[in-house]
């Protein structure tokens, strides 16, 4: 028998007619139950970031909270000797580029990441809260090392404004391309390092760098932060860490 | 009217909109639960199930024309459901899709036998590609399957049957 008469006889198998009660009483029971149901709200982007705060901004918010103490601390007891402040503020900014990164990924860290992303929510905007949070905790920590420094824009753009945004680049791309936190914080903390002690030793001779070369680097750092954020709110590479890609 | 436009009616608050799209539904949905329960009574619940369930979660379907699909799947959970429940009653299973004047048609009762020596994951993608008309991408979905997997067993499956008849 030929593949085609098979198909035109699968096709012409009889389709039993339904009850008609039947169906009635279906239509009857489904209209009742549409009635009966309890209409989803639907949430807005800014509501459902906004709600997603207050799981968010606490402990974010006490850790810079702390942070904000001691960069007060440390900069008060800096200002007497002068030639300490660059390193200190460079160390402030530093460390406010760490605060985010223990509370950034926590679902991935707990093996809760597919439960994330199964829940009707939109990955997104919750990284999107998670790092708005974060962003503004760092903002007023940058800003008071930037005040409490004491210097103009170029000591400002040098000691605060750099080690910043290249903490934040290299604790992401270690945080998207190591695959933990822990390692991330790791070599963050060692750019820190760096940076101050650089910053310690030759403060002089830093802020003889051109201030073109100082904005391409600043400017270098946040595109490197766009892409990292760009691609932690997409989600990329998340199929494969849970394992339905290969 | 479209699927699209009769979940346009239902959202703004028209639910003769609902009627429709269940009434659209119901033969084909019951067909298949006919072919995937042991009695009709059973196959009439199921189908009932399942656009009760389909009612139930309106609102978390987003309408992208994969509503078919959906459907189905609600379906395939419902008629598996009542299977079990049958099974477990004492009742003897009788058998839905033996329509009267079923035997008449030789061809159509040896067709119906040779489905029946075939594996039940073959027969179930002949039934809904030939039977129910879906198309590939809709069983694809159903199944979760990749499209080009689902045609390489359906060509499998129909030459399986071809050798039976």
């Amino acid at each position: 028998m030929k593949s085609v008469d098979i198909i035109s006889t699968l096709r012409s198998l009889p389709a039993p007619e339904p009850d008609a009660g039947r169906m009635r009483r279906t239509l009857r029971l489904c209209r009742a139950e549409y009635r009966a149901r309890r209409p989803l709200r639907r949430v807005g982007a800014w509501e459902l970031m906004r709600r997603q705060l207050r799981f968010t901004i606490l402990p974010v918010w006490a850790l810079q909270g702390a942070l904000l103490l001691f960069i007060c601390l440390a900069l008060g007891a800096a200002r007497p000797a002068e030639e300490l402040i660059p390193a200190s503020a460079s160390l402030a900014a530093e460390l406010a580029a760490l605060t985010a990164l223990p509370f950034h990924s926590r679902a991935r860290r707990y093996g809760m990441e597919e439960v994330e992303a199964a829940a009707r929510l939109s990955r997104a905007k919750l990284t999107l809260a998670r790092l708005g949070a974060a962003a503004v905790g760092d903002a007023v920590c940058v800003a008071a090392a930037a005040l409490l420094s004491g210097g103009g824009w170029y000591v400002t753009l040098v000691f605060v404004a750099t080690p910043f945004l290249l903490t934040t680049a290299v604790s992401l791309a270690a945080l998207s391309r190591a695959g933990g936190v822990y390692s991330a914080i790791c070599l963050g903390a060692l750019m820190a390092l760096g940076y101050y002690a650089a910053a310690a030793s030759w403060s002089f001779d830093m802020l003889r760098i051109s201030p073109l070369l100082a904005a391409g680097i600043c400017l270098a750092a946040i595109a490197a932060i766009a892409v990292e954020m760009y691609a932690e709110i997409r989600g990329n590479g998340m199929e494969k860490r849970l394992g339905y890609e290969y | 009217m479209r699927d699209g436009e009769l979940f346009e009616l239902l959202e703004a608050g028209d639910i003769s909109a609902l009627d429709e799209l269940i009434g659209a539904y119901y033969p084909e949905i019951l067909r298949y639960c006919l072919r995937h329960t042991p009695t009709r009574e059973c196959a009439e619940d199921a189908a009932q199930e399942t656009f009760l369930n389909c009612v139930r979660h309106i609102e978390a379907y987003v309408h992208r024309g994969h509503f078919r699909a959906w459907l189905y799947k609600i379906a395939a959970n419902a008629c598996a459901d009542q299977f079990r429940r049958a099974k477990d009653s004492a009742e003897p299973p009788e058998r839905a899709a033996d329509e009267p004047g079923y035997e008449r048609a030789e061809l159509k009762a040896d067709l119906e036998r040779a489905l029946a020596k075939l594996p039940a994951e073959q027969r179930e993608l002949l039934l809904l590609r030939y039977a129910h008309e879906l198309t590939l991408r809709e069983i694809a979905e159903i199944r979760r399957e990749p499209m080009r997997t689902v045609q390489s067993r359906l060509r499998a499956a129909l030459k399986a049957l071809r050798k039976l008849m």
